[in-house]
This record gives structure tokens, sequence and C-alpha cells, in this order.
């Protein structure tokens, strides 16, 4: 099983979409598609869910093209939690899980499913009562109970507790196991880096960077950083003479001190809470894949990418 | 001690709950029987309109058009406005991703929506039966030609919601559809007896469906029992077909 775009592209009227890209996934994969808003990620995925044709290029799911033929082994869970009515949560999962498989193994299928994204102790109860972290638990059992080839997930730790996203990386770690094919468009570096294979950075609707994790982030380097809150008279040159700091960059009214040993932390601080009130706050800050972004693109992950014109899709 | 309607409601969605959907079908009308207050008020709605009418004696032919137009905004909004929440709501994508057939799925769906429209207009159409001088034959004759056009009309909801827009916009689409096919059909003005209008009454199934209730209401239709049995099959068949046309386009539609 693999997936493969080949020079795709899908470009709305407002200069926002994807491509052209290309990107192969092989079974037992796990990739996620990183970038700011607007980058392109969920375009890409819907691309590759047969959601959305591309403009250029094309998709082939397993050496073929056929877009009706893929989606027997296709599971897509979208960024937006679908309304199910009045249904309990195993009417909605038996409904959209019968629509690929016709046998008596579907309650089977729905009661593993709900139960590995811990809602089985709900599932006679209706979705309207569900929180919203419990309908995104819900939409991912519903795109994982048919057990699909090729599961397609947007945001799929968003609204997720601790809890949930670490059965959301179990999940996908069974699937990897059992050689199937994962996507994921997620900026939750922490999430990114403990289930997935794969990163693809995406920035204005191009592919920047394919690698593992473990690889971007040893060209981060693996030393911690203090983010100093300070005023603008704090002189930040005194910071670098303390044995154990790096560099020193000044961001706005804040100060970034890469920290080479553990003792740094203790000397920074002293230095900076002079008594002066220039120490307003402190964050400590390991490097993770959103530092990884920033060194390639100079850009965040959090940054969102203004659109050519204001017109709509 | 009676049962009230709250209470029977609440007994029987655990049974309800226990039903698993597999089609559109079963999915569109549990969704509605889950929701026992709104299909109370849904009941209801027909049975204000269709009491005072009967009991007033209004003209025929009126209470036979006003009869019609319940039946083809019933099936027609409320299909256009159900397309366009799920639309909305991303439950139409999720339906364009599943291996179905698009048009299984959204003729499915309308046969559901027609169903659920016919519970709805049930007690008016009963009332009207109980309170009219029908023969047993206008009697099926109108039962089977409301059953016909409620499907039509959901087929024709949907696809004019595949059109795009929110809940609003479509039910103004609607409108604009609707209201020339009740025109044609002669609802306001009655069957021409000649001319280009009479002509397109004859293939409009509105026109039918009006005669049926005057019939049913005692009054002189412009078809016969036949007439309107052969329309009614033929209403219902063009219905089935219809999503095999606009289908795509409405899991599709943005």
């Amino acid at each position: 099983m693999n997936v493969e775009a080949r020079a795709v592209q899908r470009r709305y009227r407002n200069g926002r979409g994807v491509g052209p890209v290309s990107l192969r996934v092989e079974a037992g994969e796990c990739v996620a598609l990183m970038g700011p808003n607007g980058a392109g990620k969920t375009t890409l995925l819907r691309l590759l869910a047969t959601a959305a044709t591309p403009q250029r290029g094309h998709v082939t799911w397993n050496g073929r093209a056929s877009s009706r033929a893929a989606r027997r082994d296709i599971g897509f869970a979208a960024d937006v939690v679908a309304e199910e009515g009045a249904l309990t949560a195993r009417q909605a999962t038996h409904f959209w899980c019968g629509q690929w498989v016709r046998s008596a193994a579907v309650p089977q299928l729905v009661s593993a499913a709900l139960d590995a994204v811990s809602l089985l102790d709900v599932a006679d109860e209706p979705v309207s009562a569900f929180s919203f972290g419990m309908r995104r638990r819900l939409a991912i059992a519903q795109a994982l109970a048919h057990r699909p080839r090729i599961a397609l997930l947007d945001e799929p730790t968003a609204g997720l507790d601790p809890d949930g996203a670490q059965a959301l990386q179990r999940l996908l770690d069974a699937r990897a196991a059992d050689g199937d094919i994962t996507l994921v468009a997620s900026n939750d570096c922490s999430f990114v880096a403990a289930a997935c294979s794969r990163v693809v950075f995406l920035d204005a609707g191009e592919l920047v960077r394919d690698a593992r994790p473990a690889e971007l982030l040893a060209e981060v380097g693996g030393a911690r950083r203090a983010r100093l809150d300070v005023s603008e008279s704090f002189d930040a040159t005194a910071l670098q003479r303390i044995p154990g700091v790096g560099d020193v960059v000044r961001d706005d009214g804040a100060v970034e001190v890469e920290l080479l040993h553990h003792g740094a932390l203790a000397a920074v601080v002293a230095a900076a809470d002079d008594g002066n009130g220039r120490l307003r706050g402190l964050r400590l800050h390991s490097p993770d894949l959103s530092d990884s972004f920033r060194m390639l693109t100079g850009r965040s992950l959090a940054a969102e990418r203004r659109p050519a014109s204001g017109g709509g899709r | 001690m009676a049962l009230s309607s709250q209470h029977v409601a609440t007994s029987a969605l655990p049974r309800l709950r226990r039903v698993m959907p597999r089609a559109m079908f079963t999915r569109e009308i549990l969704v509605t029987l889950a929701r026992p207050r709104a299909l109370l008020i849904k009941l209801a709605v027909p049975l204000v309109l269709t009491v005072p009418l009967l009991a007033g004696h209004a003209p025929t032919f009126w209470a036979g058009m006003l009869l019609s137009v319940l039946c083809a905004i019933t099936g027609a909004i409320g299909a256009a406005v159900t397309t366009a929440r799920a639309r909305e709501s991303g439950l139409l994508t999720r339906l364009a991703l599943t291996p179905r057939p698009a048009w299984r799925v959204v003729a499915s769906w309308v046969a559901g929506g027609a169903l659920v429209d016919a519970v709805q207009l049930a007690p008016a159409i009963v009332v009207v039966l109980a309170l009219s001088p029908v023969s047993t034959v206008d009697g099926a004759v109108l039962v089977l030609s409301v059953l016909a056009v409620l499907l039509l009309a959901n087929a024709l909801g949907s696809a004019v919601a595949a059109l795009g827009g929110g809940p609003g916009e479509v039910l103004l689409d609607v409108a604009i559809v609707l209201a020339p096919l009740l025109f044609l059909g002669g609802l306001f003005t009655g069957v021409p007896r000649d001319g280009w209008r009479w002509i397109v009454a004859q293939a409009d199934p509105f026109s039918y469906l009006h005669s049926a209730f005057i019939a049913a209401l005692g009054g002189s239709p412009a078809f016969d029992a036949v007439a309107i049995l052969i329309a009614a099959a033929c209403t219902a068949l063009v219905a089935l077909m219809l999503p095999a046309v606009f289908a795509r386009a409405v899991l599709r539609s943005r």
C-alpha cells in the first residue's frame, strides 16, 4: 500500500492552497503535515482523501488513480466535527462504519473503535450531549472504525485532553505496526514528535522539508532556551558572560537565552532579577519542531499567511 | 391514567437507540424520531392549518390548493434546508467520501425525508379523510398521490440545495422553483381547458395532487382517479431517478 502525489496543485482565487507538491507515503508510515495556517496542509489532505481534485498533477493510491476505488481504503476525519443530531455515538459510528463494511462484524468494529478513544462507556448517549473534545474523539473513531488502510486526520489533537492525545498516539502506533498509512495535519509539536515517523513542512503551499522528527530536532540542537520578558532598559550583554550560556538574542520585549548547562538557569535568573523590577516573566522552552520550522523558514508555525487578495475560495 | 405524549416519547427512546442505521433512509428517520418535541410540533402545524379549513367548510378548490401547497413546501423546503444544514456541518463531504455511489446515498436520503414528511402530514390527511365525504377509491388515490408528490418534492429540494448557500438561501431558491410549478399546475387558477397551459398542466404532478384533494373533499377535479394514479406512479419513478442526475452535485456542493 502507498499513496503518492505527483506535482499536485490546487490553488484558490485568494492564492492559498497547495502545490505543486510531490509526496510519497509508504505502508506503515505516519506522516505529519506541518505549517502555519494557510500553508496548504488541509488542502493537501483533502486531495489525498479524494475530497478535492487537483488542478495539476495527480494522486495515486497503491498505484491506481481511481478516486472511487481509493475511497474503499480511506478514512478521513475533517477539522470540523459533523453534527450527528440526536443519534447516539454507537448509532452514528455504526452508520459511518456501515458505509464501508457490510457484514455482521460492524458492531464489533464500532465497539472497538469507541473503546480505543475511551467513549465506550458513553456509547449509548446522544452525541448532542457530548463536549467538543468528546466529539473530536468520536470523529477519530468514525474515521478509523472500518480499519482503513489509509487514514487522513486533520488536526486530530485539537480539543483532546492529554489522555485523549495519548490514546490517539497508541492508535497510530498500532496502525503503523499493521502496515497502515496515516497522514495527520497538525502543528502539535509534542504529539507529532512522539507519534509520527516523518514530518513534512509546508509553507505558502510549498513543501520546504521532508524528514524524520529526530533528524529535524538534531538540526535545531538539544539546548533548552529561557525566554525572559524584560523592560527596554535591560542590558542583555551581562548574560553572555555567564558560564553555560550560549546565544543571547534580543526579540521585541524579551531576551532569549540558550542554556548549555542545567546550572546556567539559576545564574541567568540571578543576573536578570537585579531588584530593579526589569525582569517581568520567565518561560523555559525545550527545542521542538516549531524551532525547526522557524530555522528553515524564518517564520513561526503559529503565523498565518495573509492571502494575496480578499476573495474567497 | 392516561400517558402523556412526553412519557410515551421518553419511554420509546431507549428502544430507538438500539436501532442501528446503515443507510441515509434509516438515519433520517432515527434523527427525526429521536427528537420527540420537534416531531410533535411538525405534526401539529399541518393540523392547525387543516382543521379550521375543513371545519369552516372552505371551498373545495381553495382547500385543495392550500393542502397541495402544504405538501409541496413540506417536502421541498424540508429537504433543501436539511441538505443545506448537512453541507454546513460537513455531513455532505463525509458522505461524498464513502465508497457508496452518490445516487444511492441521495436516493435513500430523499426516500427517508419523504417518509418523515408523510408521517408529519398523516394526521392532517386522516382529518381530511374523516371529515369529508370521500369514497375508499378517492381516499386511496389521495394517499398515493401525496406520497408520490412528497418523494418528488424531496428530490426537488435536494436538487435545488445543490446550488449552494445556507438554509435561508436555499429556502428562497426552492420558492423560486416551486411557485411557477404550482402556478402551471393550475393550483391558483384551475387547469385551463386548452392552450399551452393545459398541455403543461398535464405534465405537472402538482395539478394531479390538487385534483386528488378536490376529489377527496367532494369537489369536481380536473383529472379522474385513473389519471391521478398513473401520474402518481410516474411522479414516484421520476423522483427516484432524479438523484442519478444531481446526487454528485449535491454531495460536492459548497
